[in-house]
């Protein structure tokens, strides 16, 4: 993403919740997303197949198959 | 030596004892304050009448008497948590009894202070916060850690020799690896969370920080609402993760993790195997993502657009920045979860522990918080959830505990993560490997707390 596509994107996807940013909270996204970006692109990017479900998770417990419940 | 410079399960036996009387203590305890705290602004309030009426309601249990502090995230009777920021953004919050505090009160404790913090807790680092950075004991230029600044820094001050804080990507653990301290992330709903902002959370938890095992497994237990035992280990298995979570960090935090290792090993009879977790590239970024939007749930746009400038320009930016996160990484982010859950289970079917160092480098600036690492330079903040942020997203506890000094005399830790519910063996381990290396490292005191 450029500079000129990522400051438009920003803009208008804060418009869309009627957001306003100004310049510096803008510089500082921009600045934020240079550096999780590359790795957020790689999460999405990734295909997460056969993963057990784990309905009902609990945090403080190990996980359960749907059999174990 | 000053009952306030020995550790809290010694305040507490020298009270019950008869040897020191509580009221003094508590008066030591505010002077001392008094006298350490405008270098360090571990303490943001003091309350000496709701102190001494703490004291006076006290029951006779395990703290009776023993001052300590708590983190700005938990409202008190007779103040409401402030997070660390001018501004709340979700419902006003109010004075009340939270579970910290009940669990205080009724094990004896005396809340003598509220601890500074990383302004909304979404911070590594404690250098924003709107009463100001609290700043390292070890050295005043360098950050104590977040989100949990406050109570780690007033502990490694002497301050008081306990600080109840909050962990939810790293926060007690990072402070306590910074200031040389202990600090315990017990397993997810094992510690009391009654009456904190988020009670959503999947993530956060209480927990203490104190100078050593033996007071984490104290203070732990009264947040636990029991006695935690203790063991002896032997033949614990060790599993280390192989990678960056070793070879990107600075080559003091190495040196020292490993030395402690080896003391660990031979203190418990200890084998030691290569272990590997699943999503394991993912983690750094899932526990962000899980971790750091939680507290969107009690936000509106209009409630972030009303935010002032006495919020920090980052906390507006990143409050805007989250908003901006596609749906699809946050679902995928919790299929990491599941994947490293269930990595983990299976992982802990061999070995008993795994560990690797708590941060990959000592105390950053306060003025510069980044971090020099073999791959690069970057801010501590993106940085440390890739070393924590695995406990909060699986709900296991880990324990950071302090195993050396680097060149410029900044503590230096090691992390050991256990499986869900075996937050005693963690306690037990760190205790083994205080005895190894002779207590040296957890009775290392910062000049400013020798003076």
């Amino acid at each position: 993403m450029t500079p000129d596509s990522s400051r438009d994107y920003i803009e208008s996807g804060l418009a869309v919740l009627g957001l306003r940013a100004g310049d510096d909270e803008i510089a500082v996204i921009q600045a934020v997303d240079a550096i999780y970006g590359p790795a957020l692109a790689a999460l999405m990017a990734e295909e997460f197949d056969g993963i057990p479900h784990e309905p009902g998770a609990d945090m403080s417990e190990p996980p359960r198959t749907e059999s174990e419940r | 030596m000053d009952l306030l410079d020995r550790p809290l399960r010694e305040q507490a036996a020298a009270i019950a004892a008869g040897d020191a009387a509580p009221a003094e203590v508590l008066d030591a305890a505010v002077r001392r304050i008094d006298e350490r705290n405008p270098a360090l602004n571990a303490i943001v309030e003091t309350f000496p009448e709701e102190s001494r009426r703490m004291l006076a309601d006290a029951p006779r249990g395990p703290l009776y008497g023993v001052p300590v502090a708590i983190k700005d995230e938990w409202p008190l009777p007779w103040r409401a948590e402030r997070l660390g920021a001018a501004q709340h953004i979700g419902p006003p919050p109010s004075p009340g009894e939270s579970g910290p505090y009940l669990a205080l009160r009724d094990a004896g404790a005396v809340i003598v202070g509220v601890a500074n913090m990383h302004e909304y807790g979404s911070g590594s680092t404690g250098h924003i916060s709107v009463y100001g950075p609290a700043r390292n004991p070890w050295d005043t230029e360098r950050s104590p850690g977040g989100s949990s600044s406050g109570p780690a820094a007033a502990v490694a001050g002497r301050l008081v020799a306990g600080g109840v804080g909050a962990d939810g990507v790293g926060s007690i653990r990072y402070p306590a690896a910074y200031c040389g301290l202990t600090g315990l992330k017990p397993t997810f709903g094992r510690s009391t969370m009654l009456g904190h902002h988020l009670p959503q959370t999947t993530t956060i938890v209480s927990g203490p920080l104190c100078r050593d095992a033996a007071d984490c497994r104290l203070l732990g237990g009264v947040l636990f609402g029991e006695v935690l035992g203790d063991g002896q280990v032997d033949g614990m298995r060790i599993g280390l993760v192989p990678g960056e979570l070793w070879d990107d960090c600075q080559p003091a935090v190495v040196e020292a993790c490993r030395e402690a290792l080896d003391t660990l090993r031979e203190a418990t009879r200890a084998s030691v195997e290569d272990v590997e977790i699943e999503g394991r590239e993912h983690i750094l970024l899932a526990s962000i993502l899980v971790g750091q939007t939680e507290d969107l749930a009690q936000m509106t746009p209009e409630r972030i657009e009303a935010l002032g400038d006495d919020v920090s320009l980052i906390a507006r930016a990143l409050l805007r920045y989250r908003l901006l996160i596609p749906a699809v990484a946050m679902a995928k982010a919790g299929e990491v979860r599941t994947l490293v859950r269930h990595s983990l289970a299976e992982l802990f079917e061999h070995v008993d522990v795994i560990a690797w160092p708590t941060v990959a480098a000592p105390a950053p600036r306060l003025d510069d918080p980044s971090v020099q690492l073999p791959s690069g330079v970057y801010p501590a903040d993106y940085v440390n959830p890739r070393q924590g942020g695995i406990a909060n997203l699986a709900g296991v506890p880990g324990i950071s505990v302090p195993v050396g000094l680097s060149p410029e005399g900044l503590p230096l830790a090691l992390q050991l993560i256990a499986a869900w519910g075996r937050d005693e063996l963690l306690l037990d381990a760190a205790e083994a490997l205080e005895r190894g290396n002779e207590r040296r490292w957890v009775d290392a005191a910062p000049a400013l707390a020798s003076a």
